[in-house]
């Protein structure tokens, strides 16, 4: 990126600049997977999402409890930066920093208030969304899916409302997931079949992914 | 009264923007928005979110506060904004990067998706599990004292048997109504950790056919005195 040579590359080296400028401040990280709503424990691998082109900084591996943070932009309305995957603080009171931005989780902070709307996503929900989404750039649908699952930009982040929506009856493996995981058959079973099979394994990944797949579809 | 936004970084893709007081019908995944401009319509109305799991599910414009109907839903969210509220809000809604171009009031999306812009204060909003809260008969609404919007859950004391107070260090954490369908109380608490589990304290009150409930009431250790908001139908 020394010599940008596009358009595209000064326009992304304006936002970084404008990023930089606006953001270096705190973000408040919530334990909470914004695509699989599950929680993200400490240590866990984690990305964030700012203004920055996802597929720039996109790790290479990750590893299965990683994660994200996207940060949107003023509006809310779109992705602005994605930070790099980062393992979730272990308490409330560590203080972490991330590419230019501080990982905040206290339950009151004047500069967290001021932060753009976020959401902590982790790293393998963020590759299964991406995987599954057949299109270049995953980002913005992945924005949509997370950040838009509560209505508005919730003030103070912290007091945020759990809604806890999440239809538990409503199981679906697709074939290419029980393909994946070497057990084909388990897309033919009926509803009530995989239902007891959740209620074994109620916190496995395979339910997270399956969830996470239709919705990219 | 609705005018495009767009995001000069990503030019492909585009959100389209309407006061939430001028959008009368829509849902998520149907094409199209059934905005209107309609100042002309001078009678007050009130706007009802439902919210599932995957965000904005729908919006209906209701010309008066609904009745209590006894459905309650564990799955869905609701939400209302009164005009004024309405009328300070924004909803955004994003459209395929396919689309080139669009009516202004029809939007064809590919996410179906949309998100509002911008509450000032989220301290004015209840979450309710039922969409048409007993908000009228309810003597006393309990409110923390803290910032924030509120959920409001809801247990319909049609049907029930009894109802179980789970208690962890002296707040009420859950409650459970014992109905033909779900008469223990064990998956109320599932979703708590295994600690927390360990460390609740529970109490079960029977209620008869015969009797009408009229005030349940909750003292605890720090003599504050918590009461459960009843409304008898």
């Amino acid at each position: 990126m020394d010599s940008p040579s596009s358009i595209e590359e000064v326009m992304y080296l304006d936002r970084m600049n404008d990023l930089s400028a606006k953001t270096k401040g705190h973000v408040y990280i919530t334990p909470e997977c914004g695509l699989c709503d599950q929680i993200i424990h400490a240590n866990e691998w984690t990305v964030a999402c700012e203004n920055r082109n996802p597929l720039y900084i996109l790790p290479r591996f990750y590893r299965s409890n990683v994660g994200v943070i996207v940060l949107g932009n003023e509006d809310c309305l779109s992705p602005l930066y994605l930070t790099k995957k980062f393992r979730f603080p272990k308490s409330r009171e560590a203080i972490k920093s991330v590419d230019e931005l501080t990982l905040c989780q206290r339950l009151q902070c004047k500069m967290c208030d001021m932060a753009h709307l976020s959401v902590t996503i982790h790293t393998n929900c963020y590759r299964v969304f991406q995987q599954s989404y057949h299109r270049e750039d995953a980002m913005d649908p992945i924005w949509v899916a997370s950040a838009w699952k509560f209505l508005w930009r919730h003030r103070p982040p912290q007091r945020k409302p759990r809604l806890d929506l999440t239809d538990t009856t409503l199981v679906s493996i697709g074939g290419p997931v029980a393909e994946a995981i070497c057990i084909p058959g388990l897309a033919s079973l009926p509803q009530e079949v995989l239902q007891m099979v959740r209620s074994y394994i109620p916190s496995n990944l395979l339910w997270r992914y399956s969830l996470i797949q239709s919705t990219a579809e | 009264m609705s005018r495009p936004f767009r995001n000069p970084f990503e030019p492909e893709q585009a959100a389209t923007r309407f006061s939430l007081a001028a959008v009368k019908a829509w849902k998520r995944g149907v094409q199209g928005m059934d905005a209107a401009c309609d100042e002309s319509e001078s009678e007050l109305f009130i706007v009802r979110l439902t919210v599932d799991c995957l965000g904005l599910k729908e919006i209906q414009r209701l010309q008066v506060w609904p009745e209590y109907n006894h459905i309650r839903s564990n799955t869905c969210a609701y939400v209302s904004f009164t005009q004024g509220q309405a009328n300070r809000s924004f909803i955004s809604s994003k459209v395929s990067s396919l689309l080139t171009s669009w009516e202004p009031l029809l939007i064809l999306n590919k996410f179906g998706r949309a998100f509002i812009e911008n509450p000032h204060d989220s301290r004015d909003f209840q979450f309710w599990d039922t969409p048409s809260p007993p908000v009228r008969g309810l003597q006393m609404l309990p409110r923390p004292d803290r910032p924030g919007s509120i959920r409001y859950r809801t247990v319909d004391l049609l049907n029930t048997t009894g109802l179980t107070f789970f208690f962890l260090r002296g707040f009420i954490m859950a409650v459970h109504s014992h109905t033909a369908n779900s008469p223990v109380a064990a998956p109320t608490i599932q979703h708590f950790s295994r600690h927390e589990q360990d460390h609740m304290i529970w109490t079960y009150i029977p209620i008869s056919s015969t009797d009408s409930l009229l005030r349940i009431g909750v003292g605890d250790a720090w003599q504050r005195h918590i009461e459960v908001s009843f409304r008898i139908i």
